[in-house]
């Protein structure tokens, strides 16, 4: 099991009870980022419908942060500790 | 399909409008005489919503569509009138598999009185669901949804409106739950008899001057579709090429434009029926010449009315601007309260509520600097 934190941006706060950092465990052998998403909402339930559509991809106006690096691929296997973030990207403010 | 007559309802006592905005939902409340109205808000100050909507089965249940400018959509309910709000669970989306995504829920309606706590959305791009739980949860209507003529209906993109084509003007026949239409910009009025499980285009006589063919079964652009008061037989659309009423069963439209004045046009968004009077609508005509300005023609804005069936139209514009007013009034932004001598309502994308208390002879404004309006719904 790993745990990864996750910066929440404040348009999602709501579901976070206003937390700006929160932890998730992911079970997965090699976490994805997908994983992370499942996580999240399985902790914050509805918070990944907001952040991801139906068809799995990030939405157009989220941005996620992999440690320092963009990573907008659910698919994306992360590293042991990463640090995610999640912004709400400037094109949809 | 025989179907009972419909019972007149009770005057109300009170009148509430649930103003919902570019970016937040206000209420405007007032009592019986209508002469004194209390605004409230914002609640989901921010968000994007573009209806809220009260159940008039139970009185208390409120449904907001909304979404924000980072994040996806989503459906929030109250079930205390307003005081508190939850999320849907799940909210509106299509099948994983259908490689559509639901940008937002554009459109809610309650359902039919014999089914309570079933609701029914349309969403941008075009898709209809349904709720049966007082829209905690909802599915897609596959009857539609995966239709095998969706696609050929519905059009792309670039055939819909310039924020997403969008499916709107849900409407329940109140005599038969199972008796359905939808209105779709683009693609046109759809009709099921059988609960949503199949569906028909129902189209002719609506003009389509933006096709080859003008003339074609669907591909149309309703802008509003409402039934007439007291008789779910007639129907009244708002459309992008004209004003059209339907008598059924027959199934082809009659123009009912050619009464507006050639200055002011026929094209516009709302379609506001009477609730008490099968004969009498207004319309709120906008600029439709040239490059579509979609503002009150000349800058001078009025309602119309017609007492006929759309044999006529009366122009309804005292206590409104006389010049340099140019308005643009949305589709779900101007609604009808139901007190024997009828309120009629509505909100610019200004941010201005206007509103009447005399069937639209007097017009005051109600409130200025809201956000932009989406949609006005007495609730």
């Amino acid at each position: 099991m790993a745990n990864f934190r996750v910066a929440v941006p404040t348009p999602l706060r709501s579901y976070t009870g206003g937390a700006a950092q929160v932890s998730v465990a992911v079970t997965a052998p090699a976490p994805r980022l997908a994983d992370v998403f499942a996580a999240l909402d399985a902790a914050y339930p509805g918070i990944r419908f907001r952040m991801v559509d139906e068809a799995g991809r990030v939405r157009p106006h989220v941005q996620v942060f992999v440690d320092t690096m963009v990573e907008r691929d659910p698919a994306a296997v992360l590293a042991p500790g990463s640090a995610i973030m999640i912004v709400g990207a400037l094109s949809g403010g | 399909m025989a179907r009972a007559a419909l019972p007149r309802p009770a005057p109300p006592r009170r009148v509430r409008l649930l103003i919902a905005t570019r970016k937040g939902l206000w209420t405007l409340t007032s009592d019986a005489t209508r002469r004194t109205w209390k605004l409230a808000g914002p609640q989901f100050l921010g968000h994007i919503v573009h209806h809220a909507v009260a159940d008039p089965r139970d009185g208390k249940t409120i449904l907001a569509a909304a979404r924000t400018g980072h994040l996806g959509p989503t459906i929030f309910r109250s079930t205390d009138r307003g005081r508190t709000w939850k999320e849907a669970a799940t909210p509106p989306k299509f099948a994983a598999d259908s490689g559509r995504v639901v940008d937002h829920t554009f459109w809610l309606t309650p359902g039919h009185p014999s089914q309570p706590g079933v609701w029914f959305a349309g969403t941008s791009p075009q898709g209809l669901f349904r709720s049966a739980d007082d829209g905690a949860t909802w599915e897609g209507v596959a009857g539609f949804n995966a239709h095998p003529q969706r696609k050929a209906w519905c059009g792309g993109d670039q055939d819909g409106t310039p924020d997403g084509p969008k499916l709107h003007s849900i409407l329940i026949d109140p005599r038969d739950a199972r008796h359905m239409y939808v209105g779709m910009s683009s693609g046109g009025v759809f009709e099921s008899v059988d609960g949503g499980g199949d569906w028909r285009p129902l189209n002719a006589g609506v003009r389509a001057d933006f096709q080859p063919n003008p003339d074609i079964e669907y591909g149309h652009d309703p802008h509003c579709v409402r039934f007439a008061g007291g008789n779910p037989d007639r129907l009244y659309q708002q459309n992008h090429c004209g004003l059209f009423r339907l008598d059924r069963p027959a199934t082809r439209w009659q123009d009912i434009g050619t009464g507006m004045p050639k200055s002011v046009g026929y094209v516009g968004f709302p379609m506001v029926t009477h609730p008490h009077d099968a004969d009498t609508a207004w319309i709120l005509p906008m600029d439709g010449s040239d490059v579509w300005p979609r503002v009150a023609p000349g800058g001078k804005p009025a309602a119309y009315r017609t007492r006929d069936g759309g044999k006529t139209w009366k122009r309804q514009a005292d206590g409104m601007p006389k010049s340099q007013a140019w308005w643009t009034v949305k589709r779900q932004a101007m609604t009808a309260d139901a007190f024997p001598t009828v309120g009629v309502y509505f909100g610019t994308t200004a941010g201005e509520i206007w509103g009447c208390r005399d069937e639209g002879r007097t017009w005051k404004r109600l409130v200025a600097h809201l956000p932009h309006i989406y949609a006005v719904e007495v609730g």
